[in-house]
């Protein structure tokens, strides 16, 4: 009996050092931590500011924030439990916060984060809605979180080339049948030069069979997430 | 190392004048009729595919066998032109000659000989090389060009690019695929790698070897009556999403795989009652991978699956020696 | 002193923890997709090994015999979270690649392996050096592997192009090519090791 005593308070021992030794730890990364995730933000906020494939800002370059005070100015909407909004439609949440920014030439800008099941868990994108006489322009994305998907498949969803086939989607593809679609989905053949494929975009089909052999399931969640800002943003601005 | 014995056992002793390189050379005769009349169909450069195919096969062999397996008496016994002329049939005109090159050496270097050469391999060799090119090439290995009859003197690179009837169908529906007659697959009129085009020469060529005796009908049939029970009922429940029976036996290299790859004597189980359980396992899965898989055809997948399960069917299929007692019986 | 050098080395070639003792498939296979995740991977498992040995070796004569497991098993979280908290920190993008491979560290067989084989019975100076030793053989193993197949995969290693776009054989890069090289690896590493003891034998 003594003897499991013993062992008992010998194991607890053990747990409660390594335990005071990971709240120092987590103490001191604390800040690096938070740091690291807002300087990922503002990286990803600067490339769905700027216009599609070019490096050049669509805001004054003094409005682009810097810091965590300046964000936090532009924050439009936010919830406290972190979700925005939940289409059941579309199988696509709407993240906390939200933001607002004011174009070069006074229209209004917004920057949602919203995620969609992929194909190891969740794809979080952060895309640019621009307003234009009372219409959604969808400016651009950048795929924030894809770690969950194949590498060599899914994962390609942030590169360059792919990330391309998102960028500028007026609100016409949004309203076309059941939304924004990958072309698979739709029951398109992939087409071969990118006049056809921005044909395409605008009827509401997204090419990405061709760039992503074998991958449907990580770039639908994009669209869906896409699918559910837009319908969002209608519901919320009037 | 392994130490071969060889035991002689008991007379009698049968004789027999066939080897290894006549069953090859039969299996390649069989062949000719449909590269040749590929060329014709996709242009000069599935010949060209086809050849350097056959003597490349043969070339990385010896190559292998010299100077890494140090056999000093290897003779070619033509199994390597087999592998290089199956996978010359496997692929798209569109690939170019290096991609095909590093798909063969790959198919002869870890599809055969790190296991040990011929007769050990537990994969068919033309099918790990398919398999390699088509996760390795993807775009180069599914686009197809369109047939052109009689036009031989056409570079593919010339030629207007297709999807395959699968493909069609995959992305879009029964409705993409109506314009297509069942023979234009008969006679190979449709998009798809160099060999899968016309079932007509295919079977003319099995037929040789079933007349030769070299193949027996237990694989291919079993595999093709499978797909054909499968997709009917499947046709039955949705024909607008699954097309007809008739067309899935007819499209995605069903006919190559059935009759010339499940068949390599090799990866296929060696008891008639193995090779329909083989032929089975082939069809469910081929299907499963065409209906609910990533990719639209899965007829290289299915056999590549079912060769691992050989070993398994031989000792479950396993005929009783005579006048050994059934076990628990 | 002989003893302690070897200590450290028989981890790179002779008992390499991949190639020859396979052990940590798991991460093994899954992060080496490029040489720099291969390298993150390596360095991450590399500093959770050498802290539980150490700690392993100092506290192993408190440790009762029967609870010994768990108590291996509470040391060893305790230092992936900790390396995890670290990486998160300072290498973000790294970090956000690697996913939930760091947390998985906790069940790598290497880890646990060494502390049960060699800490739970050698002084706190021969587990540090088993400990760097089987590190620096992993982390070489992953590197070596990431690098084989980012380089046949994409044409770049460490993301420096070598023929970049000219050759690309992209199965590499997905788990079939894992499997692949690091059976070719695994039979080279045998061979080198085949053809040493022949050598010796004279």
């Amino acid at each position: 009996m003594g003897n499991i005593i013993k062992t008992g308070l010998i194991l607890a021992t053990i747990t409660l050092v390594l335990g005071f030794l990971l709240g120092l730890v987590y103490m001191v990364v604390k800040e690096p931590i938070e740091n690291a995730e807002l300087n990922a933000k503002l990286k990803a906020i600067k490339v769905v500011l700027s216009s599609p494939g070019k490096e050049e800002l669509i805001i004054d370059s003094d409005e682009l924030p810097k810091n965590l005070k300046d964000l936090e100015d532009r924050i439009w909407k936010s919830d406290e439990d972190g979700i925005l909004f939940e289409s059941s439609k579309y199988k696509a949440k709407v993240l906390s916060p939200a933001y607002k920014f004011t174009g070069k030439n006074g229209e209004d800008i917004y920057i949602l984060t919203g995620s969609a099941i992929g194909y190891g868990g969740s794809v979080i994108t952060m895309a640019s809605f621009i307003k234009k006489d009372g219409e959604f322009y969808e400016n651009a994305i950048e795929v924030l979180d894809y770690s969950q998907e194949t590498p060599g498949l899914g994962a390609r969803i942030a590169e360059k080339e792919i990330k391309k086939r998102f960028f500028g989607i007026s609100s016409n593809a949004f309203n076309a049948s059941d939304g924004l679609k990958v072309n698979k989905d739709a029951g398109v053949l992939p087409k071969s030069n990118e006049k056809e494929i921005e044909e395409l975009k605008k009827s509401g089909v997204v090419q990405t069979s061709d760039v992503m052999t074998g991958a449907t399931i990580t770039p639908r969640a994009v669209v869906n997430t896409l699918n559910a800002m837009f319908e969002f943003l209608t519901q919320e601005v009037k | 190392m392994m130490v071969r014995t060889f035991k002689t056992t008991t007379a009698p002793h049968v004789r027999h004048p066939d080897d290894t390189s006549k069953i090859m050379r039969d299996v390649l005769i069989a062949l000719i009729p449909v590269t040749i009349f590929s060329g014709f169909i996709f242009g000069w450069y599935a010949w060209v595919l086809a050849i350097v195919g056959v003597f490349g096969g043969e070339l990385t062999e010896y190559i292998i066998m010299r100077f890494f397996r140090k056999d000093k008496n290897f003779i070619p016994d033509g199994s390597a032109s087999v592998t290089g002329l199956l996978l010359a049939l496997n692929v798209s005109v569109k690939l170019p000659l290096w991609a095909f090159l590093v798909g063969l050496i790959f198919a002869l270097v870890v599809g055969k000989h790190i296991y040990g050469g011929l007769g050990a391999n537990p994969f068919n060799p033309a099918l790990v090389g398919r398999v390699f090119l088509l996760i390795s090439f993807p775009v180069q290995m599914t686009t197809w060009v369109k047939p052109y009859w009689t036009k031989f003197w056409m570079s593919p690179w010339d030629m207007v690019t297709t999807a395959t009837p699968l493909a069609m169908l995959k992305e879009g529906g029964s409705s993409a695929i109506n314009s297509l007659k069942i023979s234009d697959f008969f006679i190979g009129n449709i998009g798809g790698s160099i060999g899968e085009v016309s079932a007509l020469l295919l079977i003319i060529g099995f037929v040789y070897l079933m007349a030769k005796k070299r193949v027996t009908w237990h694989i291919p049939v079993s595999y093709v009556g499978t797909v054909l029970i499968i997709s009917t009922i499947f046709w039955l429940i949705n024909p607008e999403k699954f097309g007809t029976p008739i067309f899935h036996i007819l499209s995605g290299g069903l006919m190559l795989g059935a009759l010339f790859m499940a068949t390599d004597m090799v990866t296929s189980p060696v008891t008639p009652k193995g090779m329909l359980l083989f032929g089975a396992g082939c069809g469910a899965i081929t299907m499963i991978i065409r209906y609910f898989g990533g990719y639209p055809e899965g007829v290289s997948f299915s056999i590549l699956i079912m060769n691992a399960f050989v070993p398994l069917i031989d000792s479950f299929t396993k005929p009783r020696k005579f006048g050994e007692v059934k076990q628990n019986g | 002193m002989a003893g302690a050098f070897s200590d450290f080395t028989k981890g790179i070639i002779k008992e390499n923890p991949t190639y020859v003792q396979a052990l940590g498939m798991c991460p093994t296979l899954a992060t080496t997709t490029s040489a720099i995740n291969g390298l993150g991977m390596g360095v991450a498992t590399l500093a959770v090994l050498t802290m539980s040995n150490v700690t392993i070796s100092l506290v192993r004569k408190f440790i009762p015999e029967k609870v010994r497991i768990p108590a291996y098993i509470v040391i060893i979280a305790s230092f992936v979270t900790v390396v995890d908290l670290l990486m998160h920190g300072f290498t973000y993008d790294l970090w956000k690649t690697l996913g939930l491979f760091i947390p998985l560290i906790v069940v790598n067989c290497i880890i646990l392996g060494r502390a049960e084989a060699f800490a739970s019975k050698n002084n706190v100076f021969r587990s540090l050096l088993d400990g760097l030793g089987m590190g620096v053989g992993f982390t070489l193993s992953l590197i070596l592997l990431g690098s084989v197949r980012e380089l046949l995969g994409n044409g770049t290693v460490f993301g420096v192009k070598v023929w970049g776009d000219a050759f690309k054989l992209f199965m590499m890069i997905l788990p079939p090519g894992a499997y692949i090289v690091l059976g070719l690896l695994a039979g080279l590493f045998n061979f080198i090791g085949i053809k040493k003891n022949e050598k010796a034998k004279g």
